[in-house]
């Protein structure tokens, strides 16, 4: 989205996301997604992969050595191995990856499987195929997420419902996906975990150098104002 | 009809699959991912999953006709199957998976096997038209008057034309 493009001062803000997919057809698919909504990508084929790529295997791992962090995480829910759920446990168990926002892919809209990725901390589930307005979507929702942790009430109104989260029911929202907006409300995607501090819980790790923060956040937040 | 130019045709086909439901809307929103760094995104997407599918056919031909049968390793394989053949909007492929899988589920394998005659059928009819229809765009596009067409054809339906233009510039097209 032209807004998202906007915020991002320089190539080295691009949201980085790791997708995993053992479906080579749907790793490609996503991967160019990403890459059209100008975001970084690493694209695994298996959850193994993805933790020795997030070094959360008890080796080193890919990062740390540059400025490839990790911003998102898209994990297909069915993969030999370890399942998109197992993997979403285990970033969830981890101190250095937990705040990463995970969204788990499935083709199969089953609400008992969508409940429990939600409440093991999953911000989003989307049922394939992916479209680009799902990406272009949740790129927007993580980008606003980072500007809400600094005083969010400032930003467009157009993005803050009453209860100062984002717009989770808004029609946008809501035609993509459409089968996991169908769920009750605490399996809404994009919402809150009730048990949430104050900090939104999809806010990415900023103490970072890629993403420096009151700079980023003061221009983020007046190109949102001043935007449409 | 002979006459048409092959700018026409290929709308054609592109056309004719979807009234035919053989492919879905999935199908063009992968050619819509068409870009200048990428411009055969589709073909190499359609040609990954005929490379993948290739594979998986006889082996769940031949699970099928195993005694006894392992219903949860063909249900895997065949959900695999699904979820590829859904990624590039191979509608009917798709729909006798579906038919496949419920009679299984059902526990009629007979059943099953003949629906799983009917997934290969489809999948060697998509397979031809596929191949037809990639070819006639390579061939289109070498037509340096026609090349200019096609970018605004294909671009109809997009929204920034700009960055999204489809030329495709792969030389082979080959699903073995």
């Amino acid at each position: 989205m032209a807004t998202a493009a906007a915020v991002l001062p320089s190539g080295s803000q691009e949201l980085h996301v790791l997708a995993v997919d053992d479906s080579h057809v749907d790793r490609k698919v996503i991967e160019k997604l990403l890459k059209i909504s100008s975001c970084k990508v690493t694209a695994v084929e298996s959850g193994t992969r993805a933790l020795q790529y997030l070094g959360l295997d008890g080796g080193k791992g890919s990062l740390g050595f540059n400025d490839l962090k990790v911003n998102l995480i898209m994990t297909d829910y069915s993969m030999p191995g370890m399942t998109g759920y197992e993997l979403l446990k285990k970033i969830k168990q981890s101190s250095a990856f937990r705040e990463i926002p995970v969204v788990i892919m499935s083709s199969e809209n089953i609400l008992t499987r969508i409940d429990r990725c939600l409440e093991e901390g999953a911000e989003e589930f989307l049922v394939k195929p992916v479209k680009l307005s799902d990406v272009k979507r949740l790129k927007d929702f993580i980008m606003r997420g980072e500007t809400e942790e600094n005083g969010g009430s400032r930003v467009n109104k157009r993005k803050l419902e009453d209860d100062g989260h984002p717009p989770l029911s808004s029609s946008s929202l809501s035609s993509s996906s459409s089968s996991a907006s169908a769920p009750s409300s605490p399996s809404s995607p994009l919402s809150p975990p009730p048990s949430t501090s104050t900090v939104a819980p999809f806010a990415c790790d900023l103490g970072t150098t890629e993403l420096p923060t009151s700079p980023l956040h003061s221009s983020k937040r007046s190109k949102f104002c001043n935007s449409d | 009809m002979e006459n048409r130019s092959l700018r026409e045709q290929i709308a054609a086909m592109r056309q004719s699959f979807l009234d035919e439901e053989i492919l879905d809307t999935q199908f063009i929103q992968l050619e819509e991912l068409s870009d200048k760094d990428e411009p055969s995104i589709a073909e190499e997407v359609v040609t990954l999953y005929f490379r993948e599918t290739t594979e998986l056919l006889p082996t769940l031909e031949e699970d099928m006709k195993a005694i006894p049968i392992d219903f949860p390793k063909l249900d895997r394989i065949l959900h695999r199957l699904k979820g590829n053949s859904a990624s590039i909007g191979a509608n009917k492929v798709r729909n006798e998976i579906n038919n496949t899988m419920a009679l299984l589920e059902e526990g009629n394998v007979e059943g099953a096997k003949a629906a799983f005659e009917q997934v290969r059928k489809e999948h060697e009819t998509l397979k031809a038209k596929l191949e037809t229809y990639f070819q006639a765009l390579l061939t289109q596009l070498r037509l340096p008057s026609e090349a200019v067409a096609l970018k605004l054809e294909i671009g109809a339906g997009m929204k920034d034309l700009a960055s999204h233009q489809a030329y495709y510039s792969c030389p082979m097209i080959n699903y073995i």
